[in-house]
């Protein structure tokens, strides 16, 4: 014992000493936990982008489906001045008061898509101003932005992607608002030049058959005339109201601020057309709300 | 019977009892550490992939297709409906995609409109407890008061 007793005593303590600095080493190196947990973040990010990837063309299908929805039941408007029970008029005698849809459309479609974003957003993830563009042919939405959208949490990561979500749909409202273009364009040619209020009836009751025909299976067009307003028979004025429905599968399940509940329905275009030769009578108005999203 | 051991012959047995410690010191300082290094990295790694078991499972489950319609607008469909459809098949989807014995999948939230609503599980074990779980939101049609649901997914 006397030889080697020193020399193994002082390797172990020697061994141990040695081994308390490779365990704090081994264990002590924070960068390992440190790179672990920012490693689960990072996958944490990049999976919930991929997420989002997946959920924002439903907030896009949503989103188109209630601005058709409102703007078709408003005339195609989201404001107006000259409207009656909140349906616009399309046509004043001689003046024409079409909607531009697309543009009504892309304003009120970005005002809602903008709502859903902030719901789907939270303290990391952010979303840029998107812009919309329709592409009516193709039957394309395309929901994009120049900026990007951003996970991030400041002391570890910033994740972007691109913002753009093109999307195929069919842009029924662009059809049924060509189709009440056209109803309308014939209704002020062809009713107004009657000689009588009882033959400007029958001319519209033609039209509306000659419509339903022409468009069979997509849409019901039905126009629903007043009262002779004008002076006589001969020197007639009256309102029409026309709604346009489309009659396909497609339904679209929106909410219906009228009901105050969800509703699974078809599209319906409602407008007014006042029509005739008493040009004197003035369209019976009233006052609407604009809807608050 | 005597025995009788001389002092050389202690010296002898000592020195081979220090050398079987000393042997089995540095064996220890140079294994244990490594065998803790290597425990230490699989926990991290089990760690990071049973934080992302889930997540990838409800992507899986997000980017499937039936009949044409997305995964997002048919769950969004059953939970806002007043009846909801048949979407068995949901299930099956997730049996394929989780190896696992339990999971479930709800969503809903304390909203009346829609109220929490159990899509799937497999199988009814009600001590079944998660070991990890995932939670994101889906679309669902406008209305005022509520643009999303939430959707749980829980892996035992």
């Amino acid at each position: 014992m006397k030889g080697i007793a020193p020399l193994i005593i002082g390797i172990i303590i020697g061994g141990l000493a040695l081994y308390t600095i490779i365990l704090a080493v081994v264990f002590g190196r924070t960068e390992i936990n440190v790179r672990a947990l920012v490693e689960k973040e990072v996958l944490s990010a990049i999976n919930k982008m991929e997420f989002v990837k997946r959920e924002i063309p439903l907030a896009v299908r949503y989103s188109f489906y209630q601005t058709s929805y409102d703007l078709a039941n408003r005339g195609g408007y989201e404001t107006f001045e000259t409207s009656y029970n909140c349906v616009p008029y399309w046509q004043v005698f001689s003046q024409n008061n079409i909607p531009d849809i697309e543009t009504n459309l892309k304003n009120v479609f970005l005002k809602i898509f903008s709502k859903y974003t902030s719901d789907l957003s939270d303290s990391t993830l952010s979303f840029p101003k998107f812009q919309v563009n329709f592409d009516k042919v193709a039957g394309k939405i395309n929901v994009f932005s120049s900026d990007d959208i951003v996970i991030q949490n400041p002391s570890f990561y910033v994740l972007k992607e691109k913002a753009s979500f093109p999307q195929n749909m069919e842009l029924r409202i662009f059809s049924m608002s060509d189709v009440g273009k056209e109803f309308t364009e014939k209704l002020s040619q062809e009713v107004s030049s009657q000689s009588s209020y009882s033959s400007a009836l029958q001319k519209i009751a033609t039209l509306q058959d000659d419509f339903n025909t022409k468009y069979s299976g997509q849409f019901s067009i039905v126009a629903q005339p007043e009262n002779n307003l004008g002076k006589d028979e001969n020197n007639f004025a009256f309102r029409t109201v026309v709604v346009i429905t489309d009659i396909t599968d497609n339904k679209y399940p929106v909410f219906d601020f009228s009901q105050n509940k969800n509703v699974n329905t078809n599209l319906k275009l409602n407008f007014y057309v006042l029509i005739g030769k008493d040009t004197s009578v003035l369209p019976q108005t009233s006052t609407c709300e604009v809807i608050q999203y | 019977m005597k025995f009788r051991i001389g002092k050389k012959a202690i010296v002898i047995v000592d020195d081979l009892i220090a050398l079987a410690i000393l042997g089995a010191v540095i064996g220890a300082i140079i294994i244990i550490p490594a065998i803790a290094l290597k425990i230490h990295i699989i926990n991290l790694i089990q760690f990071e992939n049973k934080y992302n078991t889930a997540d990838l499972a409800m992507l899986a489950l997000l980017s499937l297709k039936n009949e044409g319609k997305e995964m997002p607008q048919i769950l969004a469909d059953y939970v806002t409906s007043d009846i909801p459809s048949d979407i068995s098949f949901v299930s099956t989807d997730l049996e394929k995609i989780i190896p696992s014995k339990c999971f479930s999948l709800t969503t809903g939230s304390l909203n009346t409109r829609a109220p929490t609503r159990l899509i799937s599980i497999k199988p009814y074990i009600t001590d079944c407890s998660p070991d990890t779980s995932t939670k994101t939101k889906i679309p669902v049609p406008y209305n005022p008061e509520k643009l999303s649901e939430t959707l749980e997914l829980k892996i035992s």
